[in-house]
């Protein structure tokens, strides 16, 4: 029999073999998160969960409708308890023959219709949720579930800050963005006052502005002085912008942009479909009403051409500093969007590919100091600073 | 004087089929005794009577297999009025069939439900391992007797191999793992074809891995296969539910048995792979501690595909470790040799008369 000794050496063994890895991993030969890869990657070809019984009451169903489409004057008795009854019974069935053949027929027809709609169902309903079909749409499933799930749960403050923030906020230090950066109050005079600020607005859409290189047409809606279609224009990428404030379209026409006075919904509405390359939504979804944004969503989806982009940008909900200090200035802001609703939403209505990004850092002399010398209390400090500072906008890129 | 035995379903190769016939072939040596079963394989059919004869068969105790919820086999229990002596072969938790296959799930917590609905008639229990022993006690049983389950674990050692295959094991050369179990997802055999990804990509190391058993869910073989697939494991090969000469040729060929199961109310498998000197890896999870004991390395529940995929190339590669456990193997399997376990049997049965 095997002694004690014998396993104290295969113990040996084993711990050989995840030191070897552990120091594999900390050598780089194994990646980090290669579990968590290799489990996404066994999630999404494991697929084939949906057996053959999931659907199995709907096969059988079709074959109890099929097996009862054999209508016919056959399948009605003429047999009768009563004296002469039956002689009586088979007479009617002769009179009345030609139109039980041809009610037959005609119900024979239907119920082959009803077996066919429902072998269609059937088809959808496997290419939906069978491995072989689409793993892809099958995986949108159960993160849509965890996401809805996660907006439920979501209380206001409870709302998890993205990995990468904290390295975004350091690459973004450098930018003097402000608090003030986006005018709260969209007319002439307040939109004029920031004029100054230009240069750190250039700064800050530049980089979407080069999203929509080679995109157009593109519309802007809601584009204000048209400081995005200016971007756009040095782009080489033709833009008309739209916007209801009248007096900001008039000057933004006197600076040589192509704007429209007049409501950016409407206009988009009335575009062809898959007519555009881009549609640009700057702190504009913020004023809608929730059935505003879902007709913003699903018209934008619908007169982008397929890979076509959709550019929004709105307050981060997620930063108690923008709910304190620059959200209510506008008294025309109707409600924060929550990015994982809106990326719900845009899939919902069809974008394949949705990039959320978080921007405008608030300015670091808000926040709180870390102490230098107390580890947990700047600890607590940190977590206190990505929750209350985190950035005060949200920037989305959807692609049809 | 009779001592039947009832089976939910009767099929070549099925171990639990196996091991009740050879029990039935021991019996008959003193008493009349016949193997019911609810549902029967055409080429074992000859072997079994149909559940509606065992009310009608005599008196006597009942010996009642169990390894899946089988209302039919209850229900032909309850009209025979006969004592029962319940043997336990494990059943698997419904877990593993969630979402895969809600009827076998539905099954598998029958099965469960079941055993607490046996435990006042039964007369006796016996367990193939204390792993299933303890989950009969928590289910209320008391005395229940450990005894390994009866199998010929020379049967496939003493065959000669198939012979085109022998070939083709040669021709290809390269080491060799080997997987035999039924493609089910508590196999978890998705954590083997990973771990061979593993060696492919970070070790750039390429050993054929033979995935041997039945397809028993289809949408899980199809995605195996996928999974193969994606990996270009083109070293990863599925054989099918394969003929005793075929596991034979590929057991005698293997450098390594694997098996990376999340459950195992025994794992016949290992066993015989110990017969053929061939080294086991496997997990400590059900009772497979029990089964490979000091003769194989049991990796930990937590220890992902990276860990097996290094002890995979270990275990291939150092011939110190592969004689120790070659040796321990032989060692350990005897305690299973038939006469051994079918005696233990017809003592224990003998003990509940």
């Amino acid at each position: 029999m095997a002694t004690d000794d014998d396993q104290g050496s295969l113990d040996h063994v084993l711990a050989r073999i995840r030191d070897r890895v552990a120091s594999k991993r900390a050598a780089g030969e194994y990646p980090p998160g290669l579990e968590d890869e290799l489990d996404r990657f066994r999630v999404q070809l494991l697929s084939g969960r949906t057996s053959d019984g999931a659907l199995g009451p709907l096969t059988d169903l079709i074959e109890n409708v099929r097996s009862a489409t054999d209508f016919g004057r056959h399948r009605i008795t003429t047999d009768s308890a009563l004296p002469g009854g039956t002689k009586l019974h088979r007479l009617i069935a002769k009179i009345v023959g030609r139109q039980i053949d041809g009610l037959a027929a005609q119900s024979h027809e239907f119920g082959l219709a009803v077996v066919s709609a429902l072998v269609g169902v059937r088809e959808s309903m496997n290419q939906l949720v069978a491995g072989g079909a689409d793993p892809a749409v099958a995986m949108q499933l159960p993160a849509l579930q965890e996401r809805i799930a996660r907006l439920e749960r979501t209380t206001g403050i409870d709302v998890p800050i993205p990995d990468d923030l904290e390295a975004r906020l350091v690459a973004l230090e450098q930018h003097p963005v402000l608090a003030s950066l986006h005018s709260p109050i969209t007319n002439d005079a307040f939109e004029a006052a920031f004029r100054g600020e230009s240069t750190a607005m250039r700064a800050h859409y530049g980089s979407l502005a080069d999203r929509l290189v080679g995109f157009d047409p593109v519309l802007d809606i809601g584009c204000g002085r048209g400081e995005f279609l200016e971007l756009l224009g040095e782009r080489n990428v033709e833009a008309r912008g739209v916007e209801l404030d009248g007096r900001l379209a008039d000057a933004a026409r006197r600076d040589g942009l192509d704007v429209v006075a007049g409501d950016g919904l409407v206009d988009l509405t009335n575009r062809p479909t898959e007519s555009l390359g881009g549609v640009v939504a700057i702190q504009v979804i913020e004023h809608l009403t929730a059935q505003q944004l879902v007709a913003l969503a699903a018209e934008s989806h619908r007169v982008l051409r397929p890979g076509g982009k959709l550019v929004v940008e709105t307050p981060n909900c997620q930063s108690v500093f923008t709910h304190a200090r620059g959200f209510w200035l506008d008294p025309t802001h109707v409600r924060f969007v929550h990015p994982a609703y809106l990326e719900l939403l845009l899939k919902s209505v069809g974008f394949t590919h949705v990039e959320v990004s978080y921007a405008s850092p608030p300015p670091d002399d808000d926040m709180m100091v870390l102490t230098g010398e107390d580890d947990q209390l700047d600890e607590n400090f940190r977590r206190l600073n990505a929750l209350l500072f985190a950035a005060q906008d949200v920037q989305v890129v959807a692609t049809r | 004087m009779r001592i039947d035995q009832v089976i939910a379903g009767a099929s070549s190769g099925d171990a639990v089929t196996n091991l009740t016939l050879m029990l039935r072939d021991t019996l008959r040596t003193v008493v009349e005794s016949d193997v019911f079963a609810g549902a029967a394989d055409e080429d074992v059919r000859h072997e079994v009577k149909g559940l509606d004869a065992l009310a009608s068969s005599g008196d006597g105790p009942v010996i009642y297999h169990c390894s899946i919820g089988c209302p039919p086999a209850l229900d032909a229990l309850a009209r025979a009025r006969r004592p029962i002596i319940l043997v336990y072969h494990n059943i698997t938790p419904a877990e593993f069939f969630e979402g895969w296959d809600p009827s076998l799930a539905a099954l598998t917590r029958r099965g469960r439900e079941e055993l607490r609905l046996l435990r006042p008639f039964v007369m006796g229990t016996i367990a193939d391992s204390s792993f299933n022993a303890d989950e009969l006690l928590e289910l209320g049983y008391r005395d229940v007797e450990v005894i390994p389950p009866i199998m010929n674990i020379d049967r496939l050692v003493e065959l000669p191999g198939d012979a085109t295959t022998d070939v083709r094991l040669a021709d290809e050369g390269g080491p060799l793992f080997v997987f035999v179990g039924q493609l089910l997802p508590h196999k978890q055999v998705h954590q083997l074809i990973e771990a061979a990804h593993v060696l492919a990509t970070y070790r750039d190391w390429h050993p054929r891995v033979a995935i041997i058993g039945a397809g028993r869910h289809q949408g899980y073989t199809e995605s195996l296969r996928r999974l193969a697939r994606h990996c270009n494991l083109e070293n990863v090969r599925f054989v099918g539910k394969a003929p005793d000469a075929v596991l034979a040729s590929y057991l005698r060929a293997a450098d390594v048995f694997v098996t990376l199961t999340g459950h195992e109310g025994f794992c016949l498998p290992v066993v015989e792979a110990m017969r053929f000197g061939t080294p086991v890896l496997a997990r400590a999870v059900g009772a497979l501690p029990e089964t490979v004991g000091n003769a194989g390395l049991l990796l930990a529940p937590s220890d992902g595909p990276v860990v097996a995929a290094e002890a995979m190339w270990e275990l291939a590669d150092r011939d110190r470790l592969r004689h120790e456990l070659i040796t321990r193997g032989h060692r350990h399997s005897r305690q299973f040799e038939p006469d051994r376990v079918l005696t233990r049997h017809v003592a224990a049965i003998e003990a509940m008369l």
